[in-house]
């Protein structure tokens, strides 16, 4: 619902995750079998409010954003994919983080220069 | 941290942050020394559970896969270590009082949850809760693994703990548990808990 005041507004969460497969996958394809497993799960009452949307994905990374309360069935629901079209994948989070600025500095950019010789 | 698998993982299942694993196998002398052997056994009968549990050898875990009377046998016997999860699994009320009392620990896997959609994961739902409360009763020595037959049925350990808490698993003590379980076969030091060898004690 649009013109909310602020504290009726819902508090989002970023959820920056990593899928391990072999090839790219398509970020449409992704997002469907995200709501397919959370409507799997947790059915359509209990999938309402979630507010998931795919806010970046470069075929392997990306951030996903939900409602904070239902942050915890978006990361069962991320656990339990395994195929995204025909791609076996791993899907891994990386953290959650409440802006996006913080998620994708934190673990996408930080993680993706990270290296085991410099101890990070 | 640790994880239960059923093949021999490679370099990247190191990547998901656990830094050992123990393998069940059929056959555990063929697996490498990097991991921790454990024995699977899969029999049909108690006469066969017998048979194949003379085989084991001492450094190895001791899992056992069969239908309910192989696994009330199972837990009867102290070298068997841990009922294995498998699709098809069953366990009642009597066997889960009786692994507390024998100290067998019983295997509660995701793999089984990623294998299956619709009506069938639902129905492994609702077992699994129904079990989780049996465990929680009897506070019974249980594990959370990814029980993985290959790699892609792995997930990271977090994600693994964070789904089995919402069936209602108490993870901090199927954490401990497994602790428990590995330092058996890993640590020379313990012998049961509560008692260990203090080695750099001196009179």
């Amino acid at each position: 619902m649009k013109g909310l005041p602020p504290a009726l507004k819902r508090k989002k969460r970023y959820v920056a995750f990593e899928l391990i497969c072999e090839g790219v996958v398509d970020g449409g394809e992704f997002l469907s079998a995200l709501w397919n497993s959370m409507l799997s799960l947790f059915g359509e009452i209990g999938s309402a409010h979630c507010d998931i949307r795919l806010e970046m994905f470069d075929g392997r990374r990306g951030i996903v954003r939900c409602n904070r309360e239902a942050l915890k069935k978006v990361k069962v629901a991320l656990t339990l994919i395994s195929r995204v079209g025909e791609i076996r994948v791993i899907p891994k989070i990386l953290g959650v983080s409440g802006t996006i600025k913080k998620c994708r500095k934190k673990y996408l950019e930080v993680l993706r220069d990270a290296s085991a010789s410099d101890g990070i | 941290m640790i994880d239960f698998v059923r093949f021999v993982p490679d370099s990247r299942a190191y990547n998901l942050g656990f830094e050992r694993f123990v393998v069940f196998s059929e056959n555990p002398s063929e697996l490498p020394d990097s991991v921790l052997k454990g024995y699977l056994i899969r029999a049909e009968n108690g006469k066969e559970l017998i048979e194949k549990l003379r085989r084991a050898k001492r450094n190895w875990m001791v899992g056992v896969i069969g239908d309910l009377k192989v696994i009330r046998s199972a837990v009867m016997r102290w070298r068997v270590d841990l009922i294995l999860d498998f699709p098809g699994r069953e366990m009642d009320y009597v066997t889960v009082k009786m692994a507390k009392e024998k100290d067998v620990a019983i295997e509660i896997s995701i793999s089984k949850f990623l294998n299956s959609e619709g009506l069938r994961r639902l129905r492994l739902v609702e077992e699994t809760i129904d079990l989780i409360r049996i465990v929680r009763k009897f506070d019974a020595p249980f594990v959370l693994t990814s029980g993985a037959s290959d790699f892609y049925e792995m997930r990271p350990k977090r994600q693994i703990m964070e789904f089995f808490e919402i069936l209602g698993a108490d993870v901090e003590r199927a954490e401990r548990w497994m602790e428990r379980l590995v330092r058996r076969y890993t640590d020379p030091n313990y012998i049961m808990d509560g008692l260990e060898i203090e080695e750099n004690f001196k009179f």
